[in-house]
C-alpha cells in the first residue's frame, strides 16, 4: 500500500471548524465507548436479574419429572446459557474497563490514535457482549419453558403376577376387587384375589 | 522567546509544504498517521486521519458495516501541536493553521 499526498484546493474557515471537531471527537472517543459499555453492562445485568424474578412464577421446577429426552435438552440449554452469559459478562467488562494486561508501548503512535484503536477493540467487545448476553437470556427462557411445558414422565406401572401369567401396565382403575391395566396388548382386567404379587415398577419390560 | 499566537489561518503554501514534507503511515486498517512539521508554527506534529469515529451511545461505527473509504479523499487538516500558543480557545488544538490535503491510497 502506498499513500500519496498532494495539496488540495484553498481551504475555507469551515474546514478548520470541521477538522477541530473531528480531532475533538477522536480525543474523547475512548471515554464515550467506555461510558456506553458501562451503561450496557448495567442494562444487561438488569435484564438477567429480571429473568431471575420471572422464574419466581413457578411451574415445574424439577427436570427429573420430565420425560426423556427433555431433561437432557434442558441441561444442554442451561449449559449453553451459562457459557453465553459468562462470555458476555467478560466481553462487557472488558469493553467497559479494558483488558487487565500491560499493553506494549508504541512510541510512534500518538495517544489519540492509540485511544482510537482501543476504542475500536472495546466496541467489538461491546457488540459481542450484548449479543452473548441476549443469547444467554433467550437460552434461559427456553430452558425454563422446556421445564414448565415439556412432557412429563409417565406414572408408575404395576406388575401383577398371577398363576400362569405376568401382566404389566398402567392402572386404569379398580372396581369391586378387579384391577384394570392398560398393557401393550390393550386393557386387561385382573381379579386381585387371584394375584400372587403386585409390584410397582418404573417401566414394563 | 515569543510564542506564535493562536490564529485560525490558512495560506496556499500550507497545503503545498505539508504535501511535500509529511510522511504517511498506516498503523491499522482505516487509519492513517501523517507526520511532519506544521507549515505555520514548525512543530513536528502527528495528525491522525481515520475512516470513522464512535460519536454517540446509539451508533456503532468502528468495525461495523460501513462503506469503504474512497481511495482518494480531500481531508481538512489542522495543526495538532501541544505547544502553548497564546489566545488558543478552550477545546481547540494546535496553533490554528489549517489546510486541505488530497490523500490517495493505492492498494498493493
Amino acid at each position: 500500500m502506498s499513500v500519496n499526498l498532494a495539496a488540495g484546493p484553498p481551504a475555507e474557515p469551515w474546514h478548520a471548524a470541521l477538522a477541530q471537531e473531528r480531532y475533538g471527537l477522536l480525543a474523547g472517543e475512548l471515554d464515550r465507548v467506555r461510558a456506553a459499555a458501562t451503561a450496557w453492562r448495567t442494562g444487561m445485568a438488569g435484564l438477567l436479574a429480571a429473568l431471575v424474578g420471572f422464574g419466581l412464577v413457578k411451574g415445574r421446577t424439577d427436570i427429573g419429572q420430565l420425560a426423556p429426552p427433555w431433561p437432557v435438552v434442558t441441561g444442554v440449554l442451561l449449559l449453553a446459557a451459562a457459557v453465553a452469559g459468562g462470555a458476555g459478562a467478560l466481553w462487557l467488562l472488558r469493553a467497559a474497563h479494558g483488558r487487565p494486561a500491560v499493553s506494549p508501548l508504541a512510541p510512534s503512535l500518538p495517544g489519540v490514535l492509540a485511544d482510537h484503536l482501543a476504542a475500536g477493540t472495546a466496541l467489538r467487545d461491546l457488540r459481542r457482549g450484548v449479543a452473548a448476553t441476549l443469547a444467554c437470556a433467550a437460552l434461559l427462557v427456553a430452558a425454563v419453558a422446556t421445564t414448565w411445558y415439556g412432557p412429563g414422565k409417565d406414572g408408575p406401572r404395576l406388575r401383577v403376577q398371577q398363576p400362569g401369567s405376568v401382566l404389566c401396565g398402567s392402572v386404569v382403575g379398580v372396581d369391586r376387587g378387579r384391577l384394570t391395566l392398560r398393557t401393550e396388548a390393550g386393557q386387561v382386567t385382573v381379579e386381585l384375589g387371584q394375584a400372587l404379587t403386585v409390584q410397582p415398577v418404573e417401566r414394563c419390560p | 522567546m515569543d510564542r506564535l499566537p493562536y490564529a485560525e489561518v490558512t495560506e496556499p503554501g500550507y497545503a503545498e509544504r505539508a504535501a511535500a514534507t509529511f510522511q504517511a503511515a498506516r498503523p491499522a486498517p482505516g487509519t492513517l498517521l501523517l507526520t511532519g512539521p506544521c507549515p505555520r508554527c514548525g512543530t513536528v506534529i502527528q495528525v491522525p486521519v481515520v475512516d470513522g469515529v464512535y460519536k454517540t451511545t446509539g451508533r456503532f461505527r468502528v468495525g461495523g458495516r460501513r462503506e469503504p473509504a474512497p481511495s482518494e479523499r480531500l481531508e481538512p487538516l489542522i495543526c495538532t501541536c501541544e505547544e502553548e500558543h497564546p489566545g488558543r480557545p478552550a477545546g481547540r488544538a494546535g496553533c490554528g493553521a489549517y489546510w486541505l490535503l488530497r490523500i490517495t491510497v493505492d492498494a498493493p
